[in-house]
Protein backbone atom coordinates (compact mmCIF):
# COMPACT_ATOMS: atom_id res chain seq x y z
CA UNK A 1 0.00 0.00 0.00
CA UNK A 2 2.92 2.75 1.07
CA UNK A 3 4.51 1.24 -2.23
CA UNK A 4 1.69 2.08 -4.13
CA UNK A 5 1.63 6.05 -2.72
CA UNK A 6 5.22 6.67 -2.81
CA UNK A 7 5.64 5.28 -6.40
CA UNK A 8 3.80 8.36 -8.17
CA UNK A 9 5.26 10.43 -5.55
CA UNK A 10 8.46 9.83 -6.72
CA UNK A 11 8.01 9.46 -10.58
CA UNK A 12 6.47 12.88 -10.13
CA UNK A 13 9.82 14.04 -8.75
CA UNK A 14 11.84 12.45 -11.46
CA UNK A 15 10.08 13.66 -14.34
CA UNK A 16 9.92 16.93 -13.58
CA UNK A 17 14.17 17.27 -12.14
CA UNK A 18 14.83 20.47 -11.11
CA UNK A 19 12.24 22.89 -12.84
CA UNK A 20 8.66 23.55 -12.06
CA UNK A 21 6.12 26.37 -12.70
CA UNK A 22 6.05 29.52 -9.82
CA UNK A 23 7.16 32.78 -9.86
CA UNK A 24 10.44 31.16 -9.41
CA UNK A 25 12.56 28.69 -11.71
CA UNK A 26 15.59 27.30 -11.22
CA UNK A 27 18.28 25.72 -13.49
CA UNK A 28 21.80 23.80 -12.43
CA UNK A 29 24.54 24.97 -14.10
CA UNK A 30 27.76 22.48 -14.59
CA UNK A 31 31.03 24.70 -15.40
CA UNK A 32 34.61 23.92 -16.39
CA UNK A 33 37.68 25.53 -17.65
CA UNK A 34 40.47 22.89 -18.73
CA UNK A 35 44.26 23.61 -18.17
CA UNK A 36 45.28 25.63 -21.30
CA UNK A 37 49.23 25.85 -21.87
CA UNK A 38 49.74 27.51 -24.66
CA UNK A 39 53.47 29.25 -26.29
CA UNK A 40 53.82 31.13 -29.53
CA UNK A 41 55.83 33.36 -31.23
CA UNK A 42 55.85 36.21 -33.38
CA UNK A 43 57.97 35.02 -36.31
CA UNK A 44 60.94 33.74 -38.03
CA UNK A 45 64.14 35.98 -36.97
CA UNK A 46 66.35 38.03 -39.70
CA UNK A 47 69.58 35.60 -41.21
CA UNK A 48 71.96 35.47 -38.72
CA UNK A 49 75.19 36.61 -41.20
CA UNK A 50 78.73 36.40 -39.37
CA UNK A 51 80.87 38.77 -41.84
CA UNK A 52 83.33 40.62 -39.76
CA UNK A 53 85.89 40.11 -37.76
CA UNK A 54 89.21 41.21 -35.47
CA UNK A 55 92.63 40.57 -37.07
CA UNK A 56 93.77 37.70 -35.00
CA UNK A 57 90.65 36.95 -33.18
CA UNK A 58 88.35 34.60 -34.28
CA UNK A 59 84.91 36.27 -36.42
CA UNK A 60 82.43 38.30 -34.83
CA UNK A 61 79.38 37.38 -33.11
CA UNK A 62 76.36 38.54 -34.26
CA UNK A 63 72.54 38.23 -32.68
CA UNK A 64 69.02 39.26 -33.53
CA UNK A 65 66.51 40.11 -31.00
CA UNK A 66 63.87 40.69 -33.54
CA UNK A 67 60.87 38.36 -32.38
CA UNK A 68 59.00 37.41 -29.24
CA UNK A 69 56.87 35.21 -27.94
CA UNK A 70 54.20 34.94 -25.53
CA UNK A 71 53.43 32.28 -22.73
CA UNK A 72 50.05 31.90 -21.14
CA UNK A 73 49.14 29.16 -18.01
CA UNK A 74 46.15 29.04 -16.05
CA UNK A 75 47.72 26.88 -13.82
CA UNK A 76 49.35 29.40 -11.97
CA UNK A 77 48.42 29.05 -8.65
CA UNK A 78 45.79 31.82 -8.52
CA UNK A 79 43.06 29.55 -7.43
CA UNK A 80 44.12 26.30 -7.18
CA UNK A 81 47.65 24.89 -6.35
CA UNK A 82 50.32 26.34 -8.42
CA UNK A 83 51.44 24.37 -11.20
CA UNK A 84 54.49 25.91 -12.21
CA UNK A 85 55.77 25.62 -15.94
CA UNK A 86 59.06 25.69 -18.02
CA UNK A 87 60.10 26.22 -21.38
CA UNK A 88 62.46 23.72 -23.28
CA UNK A 89 64.00 24.41 -26.42
CA UNK A 90 66.18 22.35 -29.06
CA UNK A 91 66.22 22.27 -32.66
CA UNK A 92 66.23 19.74 -35.47
CA UNK A 93 69.82 19.01 -36.42
CA UNK A 94 72.99 19.48 -34.48
CA UNK A 95 74.93 22.51 -36.01
CA UNK A 96 77.77 22.30 -37.92
CA UNK A 97 81.31 22.08 -36.14
CA UNK A 98 82.82 24.98 -34.67
CA UNK A 99 79.53 26.77 -34.59
CA UNK A 100 77.27 27.89 -31.77
CA UNK A 101 73.50 28.69 -32.19
CA UNK A 102 72.95 30.12 -28.80
CA UNK A 103 69.21 31.69 -27.79
CA UNK A 104 67.88 33.48 -24.87
CA UNK A 105 64.56 33.85 -23.62
CA UNK A 106 63.21 36.88 -21.64
CA UNK A 107 61.33 35.15 -18.77
CA UNK A 108 57.69 36.47 -17.82
CA UNK A 109 57.26 38.12 -14.52
CA UNK A 110 56.68 35.15 -12.69
CA UNK A 111 59.36 33.17 -14.18
CA UNK A 112 62.90 32.70 -14.81
CA UNK A 113 65.42 33.12 -17.81
CA UNK A 114 68.16 30.37 -17.67
CA UNK A 115 70.41 32.87 -19.52
CA UNK A 116 72.20 31.88 -22.97
CA UNK A 117 71.95 28.40 -23.87
CA UNK A 118 73.86 26.92 -26.60
CA UNK A 119 70.96 25.33 -28.90
CA UNK A 120 71.29 20.89 -29.62
CA UNK A 121 69.27 18.46 -30.66
CA UNK A 122 68.29 17.19 -26.91
CA UNK A 123 65.82 19.94 -25.03
CA UNK A 124 67.06 22.04 -22.16
CA UNK A 125 65.40 24.15 -20.15
CA UNK A 126 65.27 27.99 -21.29
CA UNK A 127 62.96 29.74 -18.67
CA UNK A 128 61.83 27.65 -15.39
CA UNK A 129 59.18 28.29 -12.66
CA UNK A 130 56.69 30.26 -14.98
CA UNK A 131 53.89 30.58 -12.75
CA UNK A 132 52.28 34.18 -14.96
CA UNK A 133 50.95 34.70 -18.18
CA UNK A 134 53.63 36.98 -20.61
CA UNK A 135 53.25 38.87 -23.82
CA UNK A 136 55.86 40.48 -26.22
CA UNK A 137 58.73 38.15 -24.72
CA UNK A 138 62.14 38.60 -26.25
CA UNK A 139 63.83 36.16 -28.10
CA UNK A 140 67.58 36.59 -28.63
CA UNK A 141 69.44 34.49 -31.05
CA UNK A 142 73.66 34.68 -31.01
CA UNK A 143 75.81 32.95 -33.96
CA UNK A 144 78.95 32.22 -32.63
CA UNK A 145 81.92 30.86 -35.04
CA UNK A 146 85.54 29.85 -34.88
CA UNK A 147 87.76 30.74 -37.60
CA UNK A 148 87.81 26.63 -38.13
CA UNK A 149 84.53 26.95 -39.39
CA UNK A 150 85.26 28.00 -42.37
CA UNK A 151 82.39 29.23 -44.54
CA UNK A 152 78.88 28.00 -44.74
CA UNK A 153 75.59 28.24 -44.81
CA UNK A 154 72.19 26.30 -43.36
CA UNK A 155 68.96 26.28 -41.51
CA UNK A 156 67.46 25.07 -38.24
CA UNK A 157 64.28 24.66 -36.92
CA UNK A 158 64.29 25.42 -33.40
CA UNK A 159 61.54 24.04 -31.71
CA UNK A 160 59.79 25.38 -27.71
CA UNK A 161 57.85 23.21 -25.83
CA UNK A 162 55.97 24.46 -22.68
CA UNK A 163 55.97 21.50 -19.73
CA UNK A 164 55.08 21.15 -16.35
CA UNK A 165 58.27 22.24 -14.44
CA UNK A 166 58.69 19.27 -11.62
CA UNK B 1 -63.01 40.37 16.39
CA UNK B 2 -61.59 43.38 15.57
CA UNK B 3 -58.46 42.83 17.67
CA UNK B 4 -57.72 39.63 15.40
CA UNK B 5 -58.36 41.35 12.31
CA UNK B 6 -56.21 43.76 12.62
CA UNK B 7 -53.58 41.38 13.54
CA UNK B 8 -54.15 39.66 10.33
CA UNK B 9 -54.24 42.86 8.48
CA UNK B 10 -50.68 43.98 9.50
CA UNK B 11 -49.22 39.96 8.91
CA UNK B 12 -50.83 40.27 4.98
CA UNK B 13 -49.04 43.85 4.98
CA UNK B 14 -45.94 42.15 6.34
CA UNK B 15 -45.92 39.34 3.70
CA UNK B 16 -46.45 41.74 0.69
CA UNK B 17 -44.40 43.83 1.76
CA UNK B 18 -41.46 42.21 2.61
CA UNK B 19 -41.28 39.11 1.55
CA UNK B 20 -40.24 39.35 -2.35
CA UNK B 21 -36.75 41.29 -1.12
CA UNK B 22 -35.92 37.36 0.10
CA UNK B 23 -35.30 36.94 -3.59
CA UNK B 24 -36.45 32.81 -4.10
CA UNK B 25 -39.89 33.68 -4.77
CA UNK B 26 -41.58 35.13 -8.23
CA UNK B 27 -40.30 35.09 -12.01
CA UNK B 28 -37.42 37.43 -11.32
CA UNK B 29 -34.46 36.71 -9.11
CA UNK B 30 -31.36 38.35 -8.14
CA UNK B 31 -27.95 37.32 -7.32
CA UNK B 32 -24.69 39.69 -6.60
CA UNK B 33 -21.82 37.89 -8.10
CA UNK B 34 -18.05 39.04 -6.82
CA UNK B 35 -15.36 38.37 -8.81
CA UNK B 36 -11.57 38.85 -8.98
CA UNK B 37 -8.67 38.38 -10.65
CA UNK B 38 -5.48 37.86 -8.72
CA UNK B 39 -1.91 38.60 -9.56
CA UNK B 40 -0.53 36.06 -11.76
CA UNK B 41 2.56 35.10 -12.48
CA UNK B 42 4.24 31.66 -13.47
CA UNK B 43 7.35 30.70 -14.94
CA UNK B 44 9.05 27.02 -16.03
CA UNK B 45 12.10 25.88 -17.68
CA UNK B 46 12.56 23.35 -19.84
CA UNK B 47 15.39 21.67 -17.44
CA UNK B 48 19.15 22.34 -17.00
CA UNK B 49 21.81 23.50 -19.78
CA UNK B 50 24.58 21.81 -21.02
CA UNK B 51 28.11 21.51 -19.15
CA UNK B 52 29.70 24.85 -19.82
CA UNK B 53 33.40 24.30 -20.75
CA UNK B 54 36.53 26.66 -21.75
CA UNK B 55 38.58 24.49 -23.32
CA UNK B 56 41.05 27.38 -24.94
CA UNK B 57 42.25 30.93 -25.35
CA UNK B 58 41.16 33.78 -27.01
CA UNK B 59 42.91 33.75 -30.23
CA UNK B 60 43.02 37.26 -30.04
CA UNK B 61 44.53 37.45 -26.87
CA UNK B 62 45.65 39.62 -25.29
CA UNK B 63 43.78 42.06 -26.72
CA UNK B 64 40.62 40.12 -26.29
CA UNK B 65 37.72 40.71 -23.53
CA UNK B 66 38.96 37.71 -21.92
CA UNK B 67 41.83 35.53 -22.02
CA UNK B 68 40.38 32.52 -22.34
CA UNK B 69 37.57 31.79 -25.34
CA UNK B 70 34.36 31.98 -24.15
CA UNK B 71 31.40 29.24 -24.26
CA UNK B 72 27.17 29.42 -24.66
CA UNK B 73 24.71 27.33 -24.16
CA UNK B 74 21.44 27.88 -25.91
CA UNK B 75 19.68 24.49 -25.19
CA UNK B 76 17.38 25.41 -22.69
CA UNK B 77 14.09 27.38 -23.15
CA UNK B 78 11.24 29.08 -20.40
CA UNK B 79 7.65 29.52 -20.40
CA UNK B 80 6.44 32.39 -18.57
CA UNK B 81 2.71 33.68 -17.89
CA UNK B 82 1.62 37.04 -16.10
CA UNK B 83 -0.75 39.29 -15.64
CA UNK B 84 0.43 41.92 -14.78
CA UNK B 85 3.79 44.32 -15.84
CA UNK B 86 6.63 42.43 -14.14
CA UNK B 87 10.75 42.01 -14.46
CA UNK B 88 12.88 38.47 -14.66
CA UNK B 89 15.42 38.63 -12.56
CA UNK B 90 18.21 36.34 -12.52
CA UNK B 91 20.24 35.12 -9.92
CA UNK B 92 23.21 32.77 -8.58
CA UNK B 93 22.69 30.89 -5.33
CA UNK B 94 26.60 30.71 -5.10
CA UNK B 95 29.42 32.32 -5.72
CA UNK B 96 31.53 31.80 -8.62
CA UNK B 97 35.78 31.39 -8.68
CA UNK B 98 37.73 35.08 -9.36
CA UNK B 99 38.32 35.93 -12.73
CA UNK B 100 34.84 33.62 -14.13
CA UNK B 101 31.71 35.00 -15.22
CA UNK B 102 28.22 33.93 -15.91
CA UNK B 103 25.85 35.57 -18.06
CA UNK B 104 22.70 34.96 -19.07
CA UNK B 105 19.89 36.01 -21.41
CA UNK B 106 16.24 35.84 -21.87
CA UNK B 107 14.32 35.98 -25.09
CA UNK B 108 11.82 38.34 -25.03
CA UNK B 109 8.09 37.21 -25.32
CA UNK B 110 5.90 39.74 -26.81
CA UNK B 111 5.21 42.89 -25.27
CA UNK B 112 8.50 42.17 -23.27
CA UNK B 113 12.29 44.28 -23.39
CA UNK B 114 15.48 41.68 -23.24
CA UNK B 115 18.64 43.24 -21.69
CA UNK B 116 20.88 40.89 -23.41
CA UNK B 117 23.55 38.78 -21.99
CA UNK B 118 23.52 40.45 -18.00
CA UNK B 119 26.25 39.02 -15.82
CA UNK B 120 25.83 37.74 -12.68
CA UNK B 121 28.57 37.85 -10.87
CA UNK B 122 31.22 40.38 -9.87
CA UNK B 123 35.09 39.92 -11.10
CA UNK B 124 35.54 38.96 -7.42
CA UNK B 125 33.41 35.50 -8.51
CA UNK B 126 30.38 36.99 -5.92
CA UNK B 127 27.24 37.13 -7.09
CA UNK B 128 25.38 39.62 -8.47
CA UNK B 129 21.63 39.58 -8.76
CA UNK B 130 20.61 41.46 -12.20
CA UNK B 131 17.61 42.04 -14.23
CA UNK B 132 17.15 40.18 -17.63
CA UNK B 133 13.80 41.31 -18.96
CA UNK B 134 11.47 43.50 -18.29
CA UNK B 135 7.70 44.41 -19.57
CA UNK B 136 5.00 46.99 -20.22
CA UNK B 137 2.31 44.60 -20.42
CA UNK B 138 1.02 41.32 -19.15
CA UNK B 139 1.92 38.41 -21.77
CA UNK B 140 2.17 34.63 -21.79
CA UNK B 141 4.88 32.84 -23.87
CA UNK B 142 6.38 29.01 -24.35
CA UNK B 143 9.61 28.05 -25.83
CA UNK B 144 11.91 31.31 -25.37
CA UNK B 145 15.49 30.60 -25.50
CA UNK B 146 17.39 31.09 -22.54
CA UNK B 147 21.45 31.32 -23.83
CA UNK B 148 24.01 31.03 -20.95
CA UNK B 149 28.08 32.50 -21.33
CA UNK B 150 30.89 31.52 -19.50
CA UNK B 151 34.08 33.62 -19.79
CA UNK B 152 37.21 33.47 -18.15
CA UNK B 153 40.67 34.71 -17.40
CA UNK B 154 43.58 32.95 -17.06
CA UNK B 155 43.51 34.02 -13.29
CA UNK B 156 40.41 32.01 -12.07
CA UNK B 157 42.78 28.70 -13.05
CA UNK B 158 41.64 25.76 -14.19
CA UNK B 159 38.56 24.72 -12.34
CA UNK B 160 35.32 22.70 -12.66
CA UNK B 161 32.25 23.74 -10.33
CA UNK B 162 28.61 23.68 -10.05
CA UNK B 163 25.99 26.38 -9.31
CA UNK B 164 22.30 27.12 -9.46
CA UNK B 165 20.28 30.23 -11.50
CA UNK B 166 17.26 31.24 -9.51
CA UNK B 167 14.85 33.02 -11.99
CA UNK B 168 12.18 35.39 -10.15
CA UNK B 169 9.70 36.96 -11.71
CA UNK B 170 8.63 40.77 -9.83
CA UNK B 171 6.79 43.32 -10.24
CA UNK B 172 7.55 45.49 -12.72
CA UNK B 173 7.22 48.52 -10.03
Amino acid sequence: MKKAILFPILFSLLLFDYSFAGSEAYQSISYSIFPINEIWVSGNPSALTISQAQAGEDPEEVSDSSTTYTVVTNEGGYVSPAKPKRITGKINLAMPEHTQLIVNLQAPVDGYSEGDIGLEENSQNLVTGILSPGDGLTITYKFRATAEAGTLSGTRTVTFTLLDDV
Amino acid sequence: MKKLKGILLILLLFIFCFLPLSGFSGNTAQQIVNFQVMEIAEISVSGNPGPLEIKSMDPSYPNGEYDTLPCEDASTSYNITSNYAFKITGELLQNMPQGSWIYIKLDEPPEGYSLGFVVLNDNYGTKLPAQTLLTSDPTSATNLTITYKFAADLYAGAVNGNNTVKLTVLDLI
